[in-house]
């Protein structure tokens, strides 16, 4: 297996080119991340008053859907952290106002509007935060995982006339033309769209151009919530994967 | 009714943005907005676009 990074301007993201894998692989470690990393949400709110327009039902939803920062090694035996929330209208309640009584677990953004207080309304109440997995509820899911096949671009030098109606064509612009031949500038970023294939036909009734996938690299792609960082999501994927593989060899053992 | 957290479709967090989104859209063309702000797919964009914040107008009526 060969691993090879690609460089992302964004701290949220990772991407990296797997080889010498399947899609079954593939997909299970896609699915590991955003549905079997334990991460902090809010699960049960406590209300004292509350005189806004929205229900109680609204705002413990809201409030649940902020993600938290989740300190490594949280499990799913770790505690109860509780956070109170109090406010006098007129005003807009932020995630920011929400008092944690642990400082490791927080709102990941203090700007999240919760709700709105008019004139004379009150709020006043205590959420209570569990662990849990992104495959019970969103509110737990800590990221997003994409993965697409690698392609291959093939260009049958003899035939090609360098017409450019591919480069043209290619709606993410991943095409030129250098020293006489195509050239692929950004492989990573093909759609297998299939429109540069298109042209070509249309232009030179010919399949001079073609894209295909390969079977056995992956480009993958992971946006974190803010609940962990990309990397440590990817290392606790990656021992649940192995503990879910210890326990079926355990298994097929006895 | 107010900006909800997270996209409805993928489950990205965008409420916090919503301030600056709307700050920046009186002058701004709202793509250009929303390329700064980092939302990528349609699902997270339409969030915005489509949004009609109501909450003001129902502040009065509280339960
Ligand atoms: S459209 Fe076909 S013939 Fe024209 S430059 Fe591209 S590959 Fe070559
Ligand atoms: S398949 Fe689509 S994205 Fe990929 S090179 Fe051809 S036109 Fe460009
Ligand atoms: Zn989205």
């Amino acid at each position: 297996m060969r691993i090879e990074f690609i460089p992302v301007d964004k701290d949220d993201t990772l991407m990296f080119i797997v080889e010498g894998i399947d899609a079954t692989f593939a997909n299970s470690l896609r699915r590991a991340i955003m549905t079997e990393v334990p991460v902090y949400a809010c699960n049960e709110v406590v209300f004292y008053t509350n005189s806004s327009p929205l229900y109680d039902e609204v705002i413990s939803h809201r409030i649940g859907l902020v993600p938290l920062t989740t300190p490594e090694g949280t499990d799913k035996d770790s505690k109860m952290v509780t956070m109170s929330l109090e406010a006098q209208g007129p005003t807009t309640v932020y995630s920011g106002s929400l008092v944690s009584d642990d400082p490791s677990v927080q709102p990941v953004n203090d700007e999240f509007p919760l709700l709105k207080l008019g004139p004379g309304q009150s709020i006043s109440l205590n959420a209570e935060c569990y662990v849990g997995y992104g495959k019970d509820h969103v509110k737990w899911q800590p990221g997003l995982v994409g993965y697409k096949n690698y392609p291959i671009i093939d260009v049958d030098k003899q035939r090609c006339n360098l017409c450019g109606e591919c480069v043209k064509t290619c709606p993410t612009k991943i095409l030129g033309i250098e020293e006489g031949s195509i050239v692929v500038l950004e492989i990573f970023k093909c759609t297998f769209c299939k429109s540069c294939e298109d042209a070509c036909k249309r232009l030179n009734e010919n399949e001079i151009i073609t894209v295909r996938p390969m079977n056995d690299k992956f480009i993958f792609r992971i946006e974190s919530f803010g609940n962990m960082s990309t990397k440590d999501l990817l290392n606790t994927a990656l021992n649940v994967i192995e503990k879910k593989a210890e326990r079926l060899d355990q298994l097929l053992n006895e | 009714m107010i900006i909800p957290i997270r996209c409805f479709t993928c489950g990205k967090p965008i409420g916090h943005l919503f301030k600056t989104y709307s700050e920046r859209t009186i002058s701004e063309h709202p793509k250009d907005v929303l390329d700064d702000l980092g939302l990528e797919r349609y699902c997270c964009r339409r969030m915005f676009l489509t949004h009609v914040n109501l909450i003001d107008e129902v502040l009065d009526f509280s339960v």
